[in-house]
């Protein structure tokens, strides 16, 4: 039997199509043991789950924030600090009687039409059903 | 026991009717108003009888039941002419109230419309006297169905006309306070200093825009008021509720001229 010894590739006619040579994937711990269909099923599961982790996450979140926003209407009221008044110096009109006069006056202004009464009540007129309602 | 009851009637009957003929004297607004709720209560009363028995005679036709039927009737008529009367002495009483805020041609002219009813209502009172069949009491009662569209819309001008009339007294006192501030200004001048001047001459003309807006409010529904012709009781309540909304509306004008009254003041009584 001889064996060919010729290290150099055989050299080929002019209209032949050069020979497919597949690359090798490099080696992954995933890929080295998976095929694509295979990996589409593993997804799938995954979806499921990630929408309950979600889900739950969520649930978990809203409850804190309502236990945060219980705790918060619970607190115990505390004193407020004492208002600020803006001490305005009084004029020399402020003590005139005519002045006087007009402030009293204004208060009662006040009073009345605030509590004038554009419909009376009392004065609203009956409704009644007229017609007898005999037949003829 | 019949007979006894048929004269048991018609002595309640022409008892209520010469109540109605001889006219009340009220000391005040109060008594009218409780005779009125009196003559309601006795109306309802005598309402509810009549339905009862017209109801007895639509059922069963009888010449007992008809005849009893026709006695409520006239008894109900006679009621609903004196409860309306008692409701219009009541408006008069108000307008002869000396705080009503009417002038006296409003006044006069009001008294005139409600001694007009009042009229009516005793002449028809003096038909129902007559009925002797339900038939008769039909036609009768048409009388006061047809008149009383005339008499809802006057009972509804008077009305208005009398919450005018207290606007009115608040206007009055609205003037008289913005009186008394102009003279405050003119007095006290001297001691303002130009931006003090300024600002209490703004609030001034405030004051006064506010005053104008009410008048312009006012006016339109007096004007609205004393042409009041509805279509039709629908039309007449959105035309009263219209104008009730537009009081509302002048005496808010009121409310913010006092609210720039009260800025005034503050400008007055203190330095800074």
């Amino acid at each position: 039997m001889q064996i060919n010894t010729d290290t150099n590739p055989p050299i080929l006619p002019q209209n032949a199509t050069p020979p497919v040579t597949e690359q090798a994937l490099p080696s992954t711990p995933l890929s080295a043991a998976l095929v694509p269909q295979k990996k589409w099923k593993l997804v799938w599961w995954l979806v499921p789950i990630g929408i309950i982790v979600f889900l739950a996450a969520g649930s978990m979140l809203v409850r804190t924030t309502k236990k945060v926003i219980e705790q918060r209407t619970t607190i115990t009221p505390t004193p407020t600090s004492a208002v600020y008044v803006v001490n305005r110096e009084l004029s020399n009109i402020a003590t005139e009687s005519a002045f006087l006069k007009f402030e009293t006056d204004l208060a009662s202004l006040t009073l009345g039409v605030r509590n004038v009464q554009i419909q009376n009540q009392q004065l609203l007129p009956p409704r009644m059903d007229l017609p007898l309602g005999f037949s003829r | 026991m019949i007979l006894m009851k048929r004269l048991l009637t018609l002595v309640v009957f022409v008892n209520g009717f010469l109540w109605f003929l001889i006219p009340p004297v009220f000391a005040n607004y109060e008594q009218a108003y409780q005779d009125y709720l009196f003559q309601f209560d006795s109306y309802r009363q005598k309402y509810s009888d009549f339905q009862v028995a017209k109801n007895e005679y639509q059922k069963f036709k009888t010449l007992t039941s008809q005849a009893t039927a026709l006695e409520k009737t006239k008894i109900m008529m006679t009621q609903r002419d004196q409860f309306l009367r008692s409701y219009l002495l009541v408006l008069n009483e108000k307008i002869h109230d000396a705080n009503s805020g009417l002038t006296a041609i409003t006044s006069n002219q009001y008294q005139r419309i409600l001694g007009s009813e009042i009229g009516f209502l005793e002449s028809h009172a003096l038909t129902i006297f007559s009925i002797g069949s339900l038939e008769d009491a039909q036609d009768v009662s048409k009388e006061l169905e047809s008149h009383y569209k005339v008499l809802q819309v006057s009972i509804r001008q008077i009305l208005i006309g009398l919450s005018l009339g207290q606007l009115a007294i608040m206007a009055k006192f609205y003037d008289a306070l913005v009186v008394d501030a102009q003279n405050l200004v003119t007095q006290f001048s001297f001691t303002f200093t130009p931006q003090k001047q300024e600002t209490i001459n703004r609030w001034v003309l405030q004051i006064v825009n506010k005053r104008n807006f009410y008048q312009q409010k006012v006016d339109a529904i007096q004007q609205q008021n004393v042409h009041l012709n509805p279509g039709d009781y629908q039309d007449l309540d959105n035309q009263y509720n219209a104008m009730i909304r537009g009081m509302g509306e002048a005496r808010q004008y009121l409310i913010e001229g006092i609210s720039h009254l009260e800025e005034f003041r503050d400008s007055l009584k203190y330095a800074n």
